[in-house]
């Protein structure tokens, strides 16, 4: 049994994932009834391995069994996808954004924000310009890390809403960042960022409660203060959290863990 | 000049270690409808060097040359109706500004200058300043009074440098209260129209250029 932390986000990837490491000759059909045990249908199965039906908490005890893991882990994961279809369908109806029929909205729709987080974390805080290619396959890096059956042209979408937003620069084969704050402004950046920030906390909670994970901060601080004060308060919050992940970032070393970080201040 | 060389070995250095491994940087994304609406009105005004109307306050360019009374907020109406207003703001957007380090602090001190050819007596001025995208303008502090015997109004801006960091760009804003406005009171405000001036001439990417006091 094992802890180590997924490198997907979603319980489908890891159907999907379990099926396909063990050989091209296990088909749907096979692997729903040799491995799984009849446990699903093969066509419920693809629908999972899709994203478009969740799987019974049964069915994802039955593939940790097969996976030789602890249950929690992955049952952790069916639960924050459970949470987030929830939360994107009321979220859907206070931004007025088109329903997403096509697959089971929420799980997707915060990947786009937290590709453009890790878009502009792949550049130098300083501005210094690194090779296009390189930044490219950072990005790519990280798309491959969200999940599979991911739209294909996702790198895409990133670069242009952040090229449209001014936050990069290319000049011929460099790129460099001109800002570091980005503003969800249409509804569809307002559902995703409302999704990856939704994702944040779901894995946050389910971490601390379920895994007990020592790698997850999160605590609730509070304080009395003058009302006049909560908008400097915000400021000086801001700046602190700047300052932070600012000097973090430029630690020397290899700086392959994306870190989340998410603040909230509310009476 | 030594601090000088250390921080240009350390971005040097900085800069090869992201060329042959990954380099880490930061940043933030957020909602901030209303802040991102202010912004797109200041960069429609000081793309075009002009003034634009961004919930009922007029924000201007620094550069922008005359205008009148008649398109400035509901506080100048008659008597001052059509009165032309006629100032200019340096630095304008886009200059880099020399900020000179006050000595014993983390702050650094830039003038701000406002010429006037045309303003009605007894109007007011106020500076404020904020990081571009920082969540809060600075509470505004008065400028020197204009007069037609004097028509520049030269003001020290403090910069708190703990709040900037490299590639980072200053945002300030004037402030002009007409005779029969009120002032604002002096406390920090996230939107320009929460001061309520009757116009707002702003100059945004700047750039900070910090120099040791002599």
């Amino acid at each position: 049994m094992t802890s180590k932390p997924f490198p997907f986000k979603s319980i489908k990837d890891i159907f999907y994932q379990t099926r396909v490491l063990m050989g091209r000759e296990y088909t749907l059909k096979r692997f729903a009834s040799e491995i799984l045990q009849g446990a699903v249908e093969p066509v419920m199965l693809s629908y999972i391995e899709k994203g478009k039906r969740f799987p019974t908490e049964e069915q994802v005890k039955c593939l940790a069994k097969v996976r030789g893991e602890d249950p929690q882990t992955l049952l952790v994961l069916l639960w924050q996808d459970r949470i987030l279809y929830a939360f994107s369908r009321e979220i859907q109806k206070t931004i007025q954004k088109k329903e997403t029929p096509e697959s089971v909205a929420g799980i997707e729709e915060g990947m786009l924000s937290e590709l453009i987080s890790r878009a502009i974390a792949a550049l130098p805080d300083d501005g210094s310009q690194i090779l296009l290619q390189k930044w490219r396959a950072e990005l790519n890096r990280a798309i491959l890390s969200l999940g599979v059956h991911l739209p294909a042209d996702l790198l895409e979408s990133v670069e242009k809403i952040v090229l449209a937003q001014g936050l990069i620069k290319i000049q011929g084969s460099q790129v460099c960042r001109l800002e570091n704050h980005y503003v969800a402004k249409s509804p569809e950046e307002k559902q995703a960022l409302a999704m990856a920030y939704c994702g944040i906390f779901t894995k946050s909670l389910l971490d601390k409660i379920v895994l007990k994970e020592k790698k997850t901060y999160l605590r609730n601080h509070y304080l009395q203060i003058p009302e006049d004060q909560v908008e400097s308060f915000h400021q000086a919050l801001d700046d602190a959290i700047r300052n932070l992940t600012k000097e973090f970032a430029d630690k020397e070393g290899d700086a392959r863990t994306f870190l989340n970080v998410l603040i909230s201040s509310t009476k | 000049m030594n601090i000088m060389r250390i921080n240009i070995g350390t971005g040097l250095l900085l800069t090869i270690i992201c060329f042959i491994s990954a380099c880490g940087g930061s940043g933030s994304s957020g909602f901030d409808s209303r802040a991102a609406a202010e912004q797109d009105a200041i960069f429609m005004a000081t793309e075009n060097k002009e003034c634009v109307s961004f919930e009922n306050t007029l924000l201007c360019a620094a550069e922008v040359d005359t205008i009148t009374t008649d398109i400035v907020g509901p506080s100048s109406a008659p008597p001052l109706s059509g009165v032309p207003i006629s100032l200019r703001i340096e630095p304008a957007s886009g200059k880099t500004v020399p900020c000179e380090r006050t000595p014993g602090s983390t702050r650094c001190q830039m003038t701000v200058n406002v010429i006037a050819n045309q303003l009605p007596d007894q109007s007011q001025l106020f500076i404020t300043s904020k990081r571009k995208d920082s969540v809060l303008w600075d509470a505004p502090a008065p400028m020197p009074q204009i007069s037609s015997s004097l028509p520049i109004s030269e003001s020290t801006l403090e910069v708190d440098l703990l709040r900037f960091m490299a590639q980072d760009q200053l945002q300030i804003a004037v402030l002009l209260y007409l005779p029969a406005s009120n002032p604002p009171s002096i406390i920090e405000r996230p939107f320009l129209s929460d001061f309520s001036p009757d116009v707002v001439y702003v100059s945004t990417d700047l750039t900070l250029h910090i120099i040791a006091s002599p």
